[in-house]
């Protein structure tokens, strides 16, 4: 039998991915800085190589749907998704979020359940999540995407 | 560790048995077969990953252990993400390790529905049993019940609902104290438990190879294409396959090899809403055991419980709607996640994608399933509201909150629209149904592929439809029983084969298993009631022609008189193997097609050229006398309800099949009019009787219905046979010095009016076995009949076949034939009259599940 898998260190080449990852990632918990770049290293390594398991019948539209994204992103502001300032990033994906078409929410939907899914099940972010708990709890400001 | 998982496991090129798939199914069968002796190979599509070293509910296991890196999309309105494991070990490795048995009224369900044969209750009992020792099933007992159950138990207790809980597979340490099933080790997964058992019997795996397609032709499969890893596509050869694969991918792989009839149509799901509840309190979910109690107020159709906590899961459910999740997420600790899932009365497809991308699955919910999952997240929020809960956040789009009890009984009344949904799954199976239904089953009762002789189905997809509960028990005690079976058959066959030193036979019969054949067989064993002497037939060895695609072990059962010999009577050599040495002996050429899957054709190759081969190899070896069974079908209808066809009658053949037993005739007395060999021609009409096949069921159930058509006034006539006064017929046309050469119409004592037959079955159903009939029966115009007379002539003249077309075509007309020849020359005396051989003929049925 083979040792279980780690997360994935090395960060993927397609990078437009992980800037949709980083976007909708969470402050909460508070993570210091070294921390937090682990953690969002190995969540958009995590999401990418999800991406990359999926049978190439859904991996195709998938891909489709994202350079849809990098174009409208491009189209729209003028510059690539990743060089956009956090606020308008933040704006962007929710407006795919709650987009009329389904194909536009989806995409977002599965890239943020899944980034969530790892994040919060990260153990860097178990760690700290169990710190406030046993600090009395979390009263921060929580924002997301 | 790492060095030796690098190099891949040489491939065996040859096995005895392939075992493809190392789940629930798989395991169970390839442990069993290696304790038996046989040679077995397991080839897992996935990884071999050691499960006792990881959490296996964590984003790593997600990413090693699932099928598609987590989630697999089930295409619908709405669509489903379906959670399978892709590894050694299967879905067992990843699950909840629930056990159930399976519940009380699946058995007759599915004894009526798929025909299942010999399952019961009882007859499952035994493998549970084993199954639960070897797996250590067992309760969490003690004290420690997680918080988040104690608060659902109260919750539950509250509404007064009955509840259970649910035992699982795992050990719990004495001293440490229960333990999650996710935790590493905990969980009596296969790789713990049967994957090593086959291992230490000498069974060999190899992980991380994929089964392309099946190999084979003619009903039997050769082995399998298989890729192991991304070398090339190599073959393994193997004697028996089976295909454990789970309900998606063994439809898949059937399918990709052109194997189809009922396979991947039939897909059934739980369909399953998950809810997030916050409590007041500190619940500790995520370092809790997994939820132990599931309400069982609303099974079979709705299952609701706990569900797996992890942060993660939390903001996973809670992303469905973001904007409003986000904040609920800082509360994460008081909270717990619950489920509720309906039993599916939806069928789903499976197909393959093309250019060997995977499987496409389709499922749509139906009303009913909204219906229910509606009423189950209802009764979900009323508990968690009784037990304290503040706030539920349910996996629905566009309804982020549930703030009060009022907000879920809503639901009662106006269900939920199927796109609201935010569905998963975790149970597939019914892919490939189990039993003798040829409508809706791919296997017989046992697993057996239908049309092969050494193909096996033994996961998930047999199961008939929805059980309901997690069916991991069911699977495994099914597998377990069809193992038995398979082990016992290969037994008997080997006691049976023929062999150098065989005795030489003084019986041959073609046709067995089926209807006249298995009673012939029988009768020759046990002899005949009043007096029918065997003569030269009793005692003698028996040798049969077993069809590839039938039960040859079945036959040989019968009596160990009998030796099996498997072939097709449309194969020459078959049917000189069968004759080999078997001079002097009596043949009884029972095999033949009454009514052809799709195309006439099949009635040349078998009626003509399979007599032709039989008579052939029978002249050759020396064979005395072949009595050949025949039908009314060469003489058309009669002239009218008196009119009766005698000896005499010149040939009017009915259609194909009339055509081709016409030709079968000919045949038969060009054989004895060239000397070398006795023939002896035996015309039944319409069978009836025990062994009956399913068209016949059918028959009494829409009598019992009132959908069996009655055309015109119903005085049309209709000579039928009881199988025992055809035996009868037969065991006197083969040793009836002067039948030789001669024919003879066999049926019983007098024809019988439609009218009388329908009111004999109703009689016998609802006098002898108290069945409630329908107060009516159908009655359609004679001119339906001369309809579908002309529609079924169109078919046929285009080389088509539709069963119920060309019966309907039949209904309006006599059919009624003379016994005097027989009774005269032969001393034919039929003993069974209408009543009793009906009052035979559905006790059968009842006898053997059947449900009428």
């Amino acid at each position: 039998m083979s040792p279980p898998p780690s997360f994935t260190t090395t960060p993927p080449a397609d990078d437009r991915l992980g800037a949709i990852v980083t976007t909708l990632l969470p402050d909460f918990p508070a993570l210091d800085g070294s921390d937090r770049d682990t953690v969002e290293r190995d969540v958009r390594a995590y999401v990418a190589g999800q991406i990359a398991a999926m049978p190439r019948f859904l991996r195709l539209p998938f891909r489709a749907a994202l350079a849809a994204f990098e174009l409208v992103a491009v189209v729209r502001y003028g510059r690539r998704f990743a060089n956009l300032p956090a606020e308008h990033r933040a704006a962007y994906v929710a407006s795919w979020s709650g987009a009329p078409v389904a194909a536009m929410r989806d995409f977002v939907k599965l890239v943020r359940s899944t980034a969530l899914l790892v994040y919060f099940d990260h153990p860097l972010v178990r760690v700290r999540l169990d710190e406030e708990l046993g600090a009395g709890g979390s009263n921060g400001a929580f924002a997301g995407e | 560790m790492s060095g030796e998982s690098d190099i891949p496991p040489i491939l065996p090129r040859r096995t005895e048995v392939l075992v493809i798939g190392s789940g629930a199914g798989g395991a169970v069968t390839a442990a069993t077969l290696a304790a038996r002796g046989y040679e077995v190979l397991v080839l897992e599509e996935g990884p071999a990953v050691d499960t006792a070293a990881m959490t296996t509910n964590s984003p790593q296991a997600i990413a090693a252990l699932y099928r598609n890196a987590g989630v697999t999309p089930i295409f619908g309105s709405p669509n489903i993400a379906f959670v399978e494991g892709r590894c050694v070990g299967g879905s067992t490795e990843v699950n909840s390790a629930f056990w159930h048995r399976l519940p009380a009224d699946c058995y007759h369900r599915w004894r009526a529905d798929a025909r299942l044969a010999d399952f019961s209750e009882a007859g499952l009992a035994p493998y549970f049993e084993e199954l639960e020792r070897d797996l250590s099933v067992s309760y969490l007992g003690g004290e420690q019940v997680p918080r988040s159950s104690e608060l659902f138990r109260r919750g539950i207790e509250k509404m007064k609902w009955r509840y259970a809980e649910v035992p699982r597979c795992q050990r719990n340490d004495a001293s440490s104290g229960p333990a999650s099933p996710f935790a590493p080790g905990n969980k009596q997964s296969m790789q713990r438990t049967y994957i090593p058992k086959a291992l230490d019997a000498g069974a060999r795996l190899v992980a991380d190879c994929r089964a392309l397609r099946l190999l084979g032709e003619g009903g039997r499969v050769t082995g399998a294409m298989v890729q192991q890893g991304t070398a090339a596509p190599t073959s393994i050869i193997a004697d028996h396959v089976f295909v454990c694969c789970g309900a998606v991918q063994t439809a898949a792989l059937l399918r990709r090899s052109g194997i189809t009839h009922n396979v991947g149509d039939n897909l059934c799901i739980h369909p399953m809403l998950k809810v997030a509840a916050l409590f007041d309190e500190a619940i500790g979910a995520d370092s809790d055991v997994l939820p132990i109690y599931q309400v069982q107020e609303f099974w079979p159709n709705i299952a609701i419980g706990g569900s797996v906590f992890t942060p993660g899961f939390l903001a996973m459910l809670l992303s469905d709607n973001w904007q409003t999740g986000r904040a609920a997420m800082r509360d994460w600790s008081r909270m717990a996640l619950f489920y509720t899932a309906t039993r599916g009365m939806s069928r789903g497809v499976i197909r393959n994608v093309p250019g060997g991308q995977g499987a496409l699955i389709r499922y749509r919910l139906t009303g009913a399933d909204r219906a229910n999952l509606s009423e189950g997240l209802a009764h979900l929020g009323e508990i968690l509201f009784a037990a304290g809960a503040r706030l539920l956040y349910p996996s629905l789009r566009s309804q982020p909150i549930i703030e009060s009890v009022a907000q879920c009984r809503g639901f009662l009344a106006a269900p939920l629209p199927a796109a609201a949904m935010n569905l998963s799954t975790v149970h597939a199976f019914s892919s490939c149904p189990m039993g003798e239904n040829p409508d809706l089953c791919a296997t017989d009762s046992f697993g057996r592929v239908s049309g092969f002789r050494n193909l096996y189905v033994n996961d998930a997809s047999l199961i008939p439809d929805s059980p309901g509960v997690n069916p991991q028990g069911t699977i495994m005690a099914i597998a377990r029983r069809n193992v038995d079976h398979f082990d016992q058959s290969q037994r008997v066959l080997a006691r049976r084969r023929p062999s150098e030193t065989r005795p030489a036979p003084a019986v041959l019969v073609t046709g067995a298993p089926g209807w006249l054949g298995t009673r012939l067989l029988e009768i020759l064993r046990d002899g005949m009631d009043g007096g029918t002497e065997l003569g030269v037939l009793a005692g003698g060895a028996i040798r049969c022609l077993v069809h590839p695609a039938t039960d040859a072990a079945a036959v040989a059962r019968i009596s160990p008189r009998i030796e099996v010999v498997v072939g097709d009577v449309t194969d020459p050599a078959a049917a000189r193997e069968l004759c080999d040495g078997a001079g002097g002996a009596v043949a009884f050429h029972i095999a033949g097609i009454i009514h052809p899957h799709r195309y006439t054709r099949e009635l040349e190759a078998v009626n003509v050229e399979g007599t032709r081969h039989l008579l052939s190899a029978a002249t050759a070896a020396g064979v005395r006398r072949v009595v050949a069974v025949s039908s009314n079908s060469p003489f058309g209808f009669n002239a009218g309800p008196e009119h009766r066809f005698d000896e005499a009658s010149p040939y009017a053949p009915h259609m194909a099949y009339g055509r081709s037993k016409r030709r079968m005739e000919l045949l038969a007395r060009e054989a004895h009019a060239a000397g070398a060999i006795e023939t002896v021609i035996i015309r039944p009409p319409w069978f009836y009787g025990p062994h009956q096949p399913a068209r016949q069921t059918r028959f009494f159930q829409m009598i019992r219905a009132g959908r069996f058509p009655i055309l015109g006034d119903g005085r049309q006539r209709r000579s039928m046979a009881y199988v025992d006064n055809i035996c009868q017929g037969l065991l006197l046309a083969a040793t009836v010095q002067r039948a030789a050469g001669e024919t003879y119409w066999i049926a019983d004592e007098r024809p019988y009016t439609v009218r009388e037959i329908v009111e004999t079955v109703r009689e016998v159903l609802e006098n002898e076995l108290g069945l409630d009939c329908a107060s009516r029966q159908l009655h359609l115009p004679a001119a339906i009949g001369s309809i579908a007379l002309a529609g079924d002539g169109v078919l046929q003249a285009c080389g088509l076949y539709n069963q119920q077309l060309h019966v309907l075509g039949e209904m309006r007309h006599t059919i009624a034939c003379s016994i005097d020849k027989a009774v005269a020359e032969l001393g034919y005396a039929p003993r069974v009259r209408l009543y009793e051989g009906m009052l035979a003929s559905v006790r059968w049925c009842l006898a053997n599940g059947l449900y009428i």
